[in-house]
């Protein structure tokens, strides 16, 4: 299995929870996602956002690596990219992580540019989430089990 | 009406739908349901009760705004920095990780923001 595509599904799940998670804590309105555990999300948000920039920082590494290697190989499945969906999700992630970081680090000792990252930390969330659904209906050939492949190896 | 391709798309949807329909049910009677009274946001009740008399400086200054947590010694977060225990060792341990990795990401960001715009020719033929 390629290393892009695991990196790919890693990245899929482990946003999908931050989504969920981050959505439940977002306003009293959207706590049903979780049955209004709050704590339950802060901790699952929190484990999983260090997966996440763990995951951003792999693959910042992995496609330094490609660039100084000179690989030409396409990387179908690689989540940052010059263009397109990729460069998308490169900028958002950047603004994810910083604004998470200010949003972590300092809660408790400035509560105005906590409120200003927050809000554009949830903002970007929808955004995001608006843009997961458009990319996975534009790619959902990819969805399909690979029928023939697997008769043609048989 | 749908194009064929497109059918795991929507085959995923309704897998979706059956589940949050059922999360939907189960929480119906949940008590804590009546505390999604308020409209607004985390985010949206923030920027409305503190952005409003903020400045541009207070976004850079730390500790010009006390926390009504730990001014009052009794909040909800007042307890948790005193804490010991696997909770406060995972939180240690992940902020460490998030700390020491942030200036990485941003220098590898910036590395990608420089070489990435270049032509791909360019950067193979050196």
């Amino acid at each position: 299995m390629k290393f892009d595509f695991i990196l790919h599904w890693l990245w899929a799940l482990v946003f999908s929870i931050l989504a969920l998670s981050g959505i439940a804590m977002a306003g009293a309105k959207y706590g049903w996602v979780m049955q209004y555990d709050i704590a339950t999300a802060d901790i699952v948000h929190r484990l999983a956002a260090v997966v996440y920039v763990l995951l951003t920082l792999i693959v910042i590494l992995y496609e330094i690596i490609r660039i100084l290697r000179r690989d030409k190989t396409l990387k179908p499945w690689l989540v940052f990219g010059p263009s397109g969906y990729g460069l998308f999700t490169f900028i958002t992630t950047l603004i994810f992580i910083i604004t998470g970081a200010v949003i972590w680090l300092f809660m408790d000792s400035n509560h105005a540019a906590t409120a200003f990252t927050l809000w554009i930390h949830e903002k970007l969330t929808y955004l995001a989430a608006a843009s997961v659904i458009w990319h996975i209906y534009m790619k959902s050939h990819a969805l399909k089990w690979p029928k023939n492949k697997e008769r043609k190896a048989r | 009406m749908f194009n064929k391709q497109k059918r795991p798309f929507w085959q995923l949807s309704s897998v979706f739908a059956v589940i949050i329909m059922l999360v939907l049910a189960l929480s119906w009677s949940n008590p804590a349901e009546n505390a999604a009274q308020m409209d607004a946001s985390m985010a949206d009740m923030m920027s409305n009760e503190i952005l409003g008399s903020a400045t541009i400086p207070d976004l850079f200054t730390i500790g010009t705004m006390d926390s009504p947590e730990a001014s009052s010694g009794n909040g909800g977060h007042s307890g948790h920095h005193d804490q010991t225990g696997r909770l406060y060792a995972i939180h240690l341990i992940t902020t460490a990780l998030l700390v020491f990795t942030l200036p990485i990401i941003i220098a590898g960001a910036v590395f990608l923001a420089i070489v990435w715009p270049k032509p791909v020719k360019w950067r193979n033929s050196k």
